[in-house]
């Protein structure tokens, strides 16, 4: 292309090192015009505006400025007309708001990648129409759009349907394999590392899918981080190679541009045998390989999983349970159950919690690992849980008409919190029973509160503030920091059954366990722990101080009914999980002893209302000795910071006669309880001056060492 | 030195400008020209004066320019001064300035020293 066909871009930036580094990124393709402030660009866009294809501008210039300069362009009618690229540091939002409201079209960073910057700036030519292209190049670009996908520039589904029907028509004698594949938990990755490197990895993988294909194969991209490919099949094994290869050389290629992080890709294959194409289309293969890619499940790792019939069964037993929900809810096929929690301490019921069990009429008893994930990919989750917490609240309903005040706990799941109507339904059932909102506690599972979701932190504040007491389920199970169980909206942790199964049994799960037993107490956070099977665990948890269980050593879900008289004759513990009476573990139990009699000690003795000292027998070596016990004894040595023992030398201004008294009386000191109280009097100069009263007694420390414990008392004004 | 060991002597981000600007000469010729960049010493002077519109300025050009060019270190001690002229405390921004200033020095000294 010579440099006069190129199409014009402007480039405003007062910094003459950020335009020139945008005029080496972009001078192959376009031609840049550089200007130095908004008059320039001003006087530039009015000059060129037939030619100028887009903008880069940035805001901040001396003179006129970016928003000026959107101004000037909405006074030359030309906003919306060439199309403006902000270019902006992402940590000012507010100026990128601004400059939209002004007819901006997108924003970039400055450390944008060349490759996207090219790819932004000549779609937005294209979508502006800024582009002057003949009907021919017209024709091609349009058939481009049609067949190719944008980021990769490999076939688009359609295309790559097309392609895939022909060369299998073409070749009805050979075996293809028709794949299915996705990068696992690629949404972290662009939460973690942004859209631009996500890009860059979907283009990288389509890259490497392209080297390793031979001729007579396609491939294509679905949507997002998903591709599908045909490749010829000799046999499985070769299907494995090429599946390890592939990541292989992905890893290498994402190294080599600095991306140091691995990524796992699951694939399914549907291998197509001849003559298949004569009963199933490419679409109907394509299912059957995104089946076998989702049978591999979310394991760990990359997985390659290759479709045979018994997927496509468990495929329509999904099916078939995610249809017959309504029906199953009507017809009392699905049941609330209720596994009753007990205070172990107490000896009591404490709680339930309302679990969901489903008899299927042609499939029969169906278990929850099984139906709850199919109605969470049909979003039927929500449907389920209203009907569960209804449930709850009858059985709450009738408990509190025979005056029983334990709560009921029921499940709340991730889906169900961005449910808008979750707090009215919530409420509803609430007031249909008569009931109030404390009586119904909600379990939210740690995971999710671990995906540090703004939205379910508010959810849970607004249900908390209407007076719902909110469990952590699952606490332990996963990612649990315990520093963030510290700012968690959360009243009651649920302690997970593996992490107490683990633990009971070696000593340092054991530790762990005890740990954060005592350092929920600490937080004022009750807890209960679930899965508990045998005595030994029930014991050893109490021990620690957690004294609320849950578990099938106490008793297995259960109906309704069962459960409402199973509350009849238990004695229960009443509405709430109340630390205040609750047990302790013993060393939180010990430390606040300690520290509340420390203190009690301290206050007295450095209060000064009294003067205390105290020496060990048979040393005679002080031990405790205050500043009012000198006063009283009539000493000045505490002032002059000399250490004497107050028992080797009795006051020496001491009355004599109370002196021999006190002597006489000390002497018969001899075991543990003799005591005595003796008032003196102290004299400077011959007159008395302070009246003392004396007590002391002589103990046993629980150490086996003993000790005399002396009280002074200032009596002086008492008698007089 | 080469440049790409001058980047790693100061705190900036040699991978990601190569990964921008693609090409290890395009990387130095553009980094040497921060040798002649005046928003350093715009904003020493109009710190000293007190201007804190000039040294805003000033302080968010700096920061732009070492953005583009993954001087990550001198980035972000200049994206913490702008953002105290931002909320125009002129004190705070001469302390930050010092970070500015070490930051600054060090890559000035490294960058002469590229051959």
């Amino acid at each position: 292309m010579h440099s006069n066909e190129k199409m014009q871009i402007l480039i405003v930036d007062d910094v003459q090192i950020n335009r020139e580094i945008f005029v080496e990124l972009l001078q192959d393709q376009y031609a840049p015009l550089q200007a130095e402030n908004g008059f320039q660009a001003v006087e530039l866009i009015g000059k060129h505006s037939d030619t100028i294809a887009l903008i880069l501008l940035d805001i901040m210039m001396p003179g006129l400025d970016g928003y000026g300069v959107l101004e000037q362009l909405q006074a030359m009618n030309l906003s919306g007309v060439i199309p403006v690229i902000i270019i902006s540091a992402a940590e000012d939002p507010e100026a990128v708001e601004k400059a939209y409201e002004l007819g901006a079209t997108d924003f970039i960073s400055r450390s944008t990648d060349p490759t996207i910057l090219n790819k932004r700036i000549f779609n937005y030519i294209q979508l502006f129409g800024r582009q002057k292209t003949s009907f021919n190049e017209v024709a091609t670009q349009n058939h481009r759009l049609k067949t190719l996908d944008e980021l990769t520039d490999c076939n688009n589904l359609a295309a790559f349907r097309q392609q895939a029907e022909q060369i299998l028509l073409n070749n009805p004698q050979k075996t293809y394999a028709l794949w299915y594949s996705n990068i696992k938990q690629f949404k972290l990755i662009n939460n973690r590392f942004g859209y631009d490197v996500g890009d860059y990895v979907i283009k990288y993988w389509a890259k490497c899918i392209q080297l390793d294909q031979q001729e007579g194969e396609t491939f294509g991209r679905m949507t997002g981080d998903r591709f599908v490919c045909l490749t010829r099949c000799e046999s499985p094994e070769s299907l494995e190679n090429r599946f390890w290869n592939q990541i292989a050389a992905v890893q290498t290629c994402l190294k080599k541009q600095d991306l140091d992080f691995d990524i796992d890709i699951n694939s399914g294959v549907y291998l197509i045998q001849p003559g298949d194409l004569d009963k199933l289309s490419v679409n109907l293969m394509l299912d059957r390989a995104s089946l076998a890619q989702q049978s591999v499940g979310q394991k760990n790792g990359s997985h390659l999983g290759i479709y045979d019939d018994k997927m496509l069964d468990s495929q329509l037993r999904r099916s078939e349970i995610s249809k017959h929900l309504d029906k199953a809810l009507q017809t009392g096929e699905v049941m609330a159950y209720f596994q009753p929690q007990f205070d172990f301490s107490l000896r009591a019921v404490s709680g339930a919690e309302a679990l969901c069990r489903w008899k299927h009429s042609t499939l029969g008893w169906l278990s929850p690992a099984e139906f709850i994930p199919v109605l969470e990919q049909s979003n039927q989750i929500y449907q389920l849980d209203c009907f569960i917490w209804r449930e709850a609240c009858r059985a709450l309903a009738q408990l509190r008409s025979k005056g029983i005040l334990t709560p009921i706990s029921v499940n709340v799941s991730r889906a169900d919190i961005q449910e808008g109507s979750l707090v009215q339904v919530l409420e509803g059932y609430i007031q249909e029973f008569g009931l109030s909102c404390a009586d119904l506690h909600l379990e939210v599972t740690e995971s999710a509160y671990m995906e540090d979701s703004q939205q379910l932190k508010q959810m849970v504040h607004t249900l908390q503030s209407m007076g719902f007491c909110v469990e952590m389920d699952d606490f332990g199970s996963g990612y649990s920091s315990l520093n963030t169980l510290k700012d968690l909206p959360v009243n009651i942790l649920k302690l997970d059954a593996y992490f107490i199964r683990d633990s009971i049994s070696d000593l340092r799960g054991s530790a762990i366990l005890s740990t954060v037993v005592g350092m929920a107490q600490r937080l004022k956070l009750p807890i209960i722990a679930e899965g508990i099977e045998t005595m030994e665990q029930a014991q050893n948890l109490l021990d620690m101080g957690c004294q609320w269980m849950q578990g099938y050593y106490f008793a297995r879900p259960m109906p309704m009914k069962d459960f409402l008289e199973l509350m009849d004759v238990t004695p229960n513990s009443g509405a709430h999980h109340d630390l205040s009476g609750a047990v302790l573990d013993p060393l939180t139990r010990a430390r606040q002893a300690i520290q509340e009699f420390s203190a009690l000690l301290k206050q007295i003795v450095s209060s000064n209302t009294c003067g205390i000292f105290a020496y060990s027998l048979p040393d005679r070596r002080t031990i405790q000795v205050n500043r009012e016990a000198y006063r009283l004894m009539g000493w000045e040595e505490w002032e002059k910071n000399l250490e004497i023992n107050p028992y080797s030398r009795l006051p020496e201004r001491m009355v004599p006669e109370d002196r021999a008294a006190i002597a006489l009386a000390s002497q018969q000191m001899k075991s543990p309880g003799d005591q005595f109280s003796i008032p003196y009097r102290l004299q400077k100069d011959g007159s008395v001056y302070l009246k003392v009263n004396l007590t002391s007694k002589y103990l046993e420390m629980p150490s086996g060492k003993h000790i005399i414990l002396s009280i002074l008392s200032d009596i002086t004004n008492k008698d007089s | 030195m080469t440049i790409q060991e001058c980047y790693a002597l100061t705190g900036s981000n040699y991978s990601d400008v190569l990964r921008r600007l693609m090409r290890e000469p395009l990387v130095k010729k553009f980094a040497m020209k921060f040798l002649n960049e005046e928003s350093f010493a715009l904003l020493r002077d109009s710190l000293s004066q007190g201007d804190v519109p000039t040294a805003f300025r000033a302080a968010h050009t700096l920061k732009g320019v070492c953005q583009n060019l993954s001087f990550t270190n001198l980035a972000q001690s200049a994206s913490a001064c702008t953002e105290a002229l931002r909320q125009e405390n002129l004190a705070q921004a001469k302390a930050l300035f010092a970070d500015v200033e070490r930051d600054y020095v060090s890559l000035i000294d490294a960058l002469r020293q590229v051959e």
